[in-house]
């Protein structure tokens, strides 16, 4: 389990977290949903040790995958996985289950923004790390590239276990993704639920109508 | 080469005009002016210009110019490179180092000449000059450079716990040295011009700027004008040389794979 205690955290006058706790079950994809600006990002940037709070928060090894894929330009795609400590064999492994076996010389640039993201989430899946953090990591993708690259996060965490914190706003991809969604509103926690990842982007449920409720504020 | 030439047709033809614009300009001030004395007949030039090749002393000054120049540069670099580093890192000393180059941006650097020559001699006296000129421009290029290198990358690297060492050579050297290559073939044609003014004035022995200095002495505008078009050469072919080298050395840069 890791456990998140007493954290608070201020911007100027803004009162992003006061004495907020969270645990996070081991092996499983918690998401944070929230509107933008309630500081899901700010609780990433926290755990990843980017930025600085108070509370008992535990000095992790996080892996983080970005809204870009924020790939290193002048490195080939084998050269950005290599980066992180991955050994060659590894990281030409982890491009081949994902599809990219034959981009591993190819430079970032010449790559499309879904195959870009896709090596960002295989960097992530190498890196050695106690918690992997997504913070938005679809949200710049069209939808047809935003379902083919979370399929892509769901092959990659069949082969391995992980325990990651994703943030979203998107509704449909915490209901893809997450064991637990936990909602986030202006107080703190304003929702905390368990979930079966769906098979299918979108489609109707309870689950689905009680989180568009709770973040329109009813 | 042909697919070269194809793209930048209209560039090279406006480039070609150009050159033909400043030469019929050239002839038209020599036949208005009509006096050797002071302006150079073009086919005088001309013929100057390339007997200086077949001359041993002119090969030894050229290349000692070019020396002192690279001297100049390399110093300058190394200084730029060192300062705009900690500048960035520590915002102190970025703040320590604001009113140095500015002292030195705004130095009568033939002024300075004098002073420096005082104190070293004909022949080191252009590098020091050429140093002092040059490295505010570097350092201003460079510390550009590095901040530009995006905050979104340092974030990564932080996020990936990469070493001081790995962030340096493999994200900010990496980063910046597509446009560092760029500017400096710049700089290098910069500091031919300073070098060869510093040597003009400090009378050196076996440099361009000292042929330069004697030409003028004994009123040979031919072998002047000439040795000019040396310097403007020179700096051009290098200047070209490292626009090459920073747009087909760095093969990420460029989008459409092979």
């Amino acid at each position: 389990m890791i456990s998140i205690k007493d954290l608070s955290k201020v911007y100027g006058d803004n009162v992003v977290y006061s004495h907020f706790n969270l645990d996070i079950e081991e092996g499983n994809v918690l998401c944070i949903l929230g509107e933008s600006g309630c500081g899901k990002s700010t609780l990433l940037n926290i755990l990843a040790g980017l930025t600085p709070c108070e509370g008992d928060i535990p000095k992790l090894r996080t892996a983080y995958v970005f809204q870009e894929p924020r790939l290193v330009p002048n490195l080939t795609v084998l050269g950005n996985l290599r980066l992180i400590g991955a050994d060659e064999d590894a990281a030409r492994q982890m491009l081949a289950s994902v599809g990219l076996d034959g981009l591993a010389s190819r430079y970032p640039r010449s790559l499309s923004g879904g195959q870009a993201q896709r090596v960002a989430l295989c960097r992530a899946f190498l890196f050695p790390a106690d918690l992997m953090l997504l913070d938005e990591p679809f949200s710049s993708l069209d939808l047809r590239l935003k379902i083919s690259v979370m399929q892509v996060f769901k092959r990659l965490r069949e082969n391995k276990r992980i325990t990651a914190l994703f943030v979203t706003h998107d509704v449909d991809e915490a209901l893809c993704l997450a064991d637990r969604i936990v909602v986030l509103g202006s107080g703190g926690i304003a929702g905390d639920f368990s979930n079966t990842p769906s098979e299918k982007y979108g489609g109707n449920s309870p689950l689905r109508e009680r989180l568009f409720a709770l973040l329109s504020g009813n | 080469m042909k697919k070269y030439l194809a793209e930048n047709a209209y560039n090279l033809a406006a480039s070609l005009l150009a050159v033909v614009a400043m030469w019929l300009v050239w002839i038209i001030a020599y036949a208005a002016v009509g006096n050797d004395y002071l302006v150079p007949s073009f086919w005088g030039t001309a013929e100057e210009f390339f007997s200086l090749f077949a001359q041993a002393f002119f090969w030894q000054a050229f290349a000692y110019t070019l020396l002192r120049t690279a001297a100049a540069f390399l110093i300058s670099f190394a200084l730029g490179l060192v300062a705009a580093a900690l500048g960035v890192a520590f915002a102190p000393f970025s703040r320590f180092l604001r009113p140095i180059i500015a002292v030195c941006r705004t130095l009568p650097t033939m002024a300075v000449l004098l002073l420096i020559l005082v104190w070293t001699s004909p022949k080191t006296a252009p590098i020091v000059v050429t140093v002092l000129v040059l490295f505010p421009v570097i350092y201003s290029q460079l510390t550009s450079s590095i901040s530009g290198v995006g905050g979104e990358l340092a974030e990564m690297a932080r996020a990936y716990r990469l070493t001081a060492r790995q962030k340096l050579s493999k994200i900010y050297l990496p980063q910046i040295a597509p446009v560092t290559v760029a500017q400096t073939g710049a700089n290098l044609s910069f500091g031919i011009k300073l070098t060869i003014s510093a040597e003009v004035m400090a009378h050196t022995y076996t440099a361009l700027g000292g042929l330069m200095s004697e030409a003028q002495t004994y009123y040979n505008l031919p072998r002047l004008a000439a040795l000019t078009l040396c310097a403007i050469f020179a700096g051009l072919i290098i200047e070209l040389i490292f626009r090459l080298i920073s747009r087909y050395a760095f093969a990420w840069q460029r989008r459409a794979e092979a």
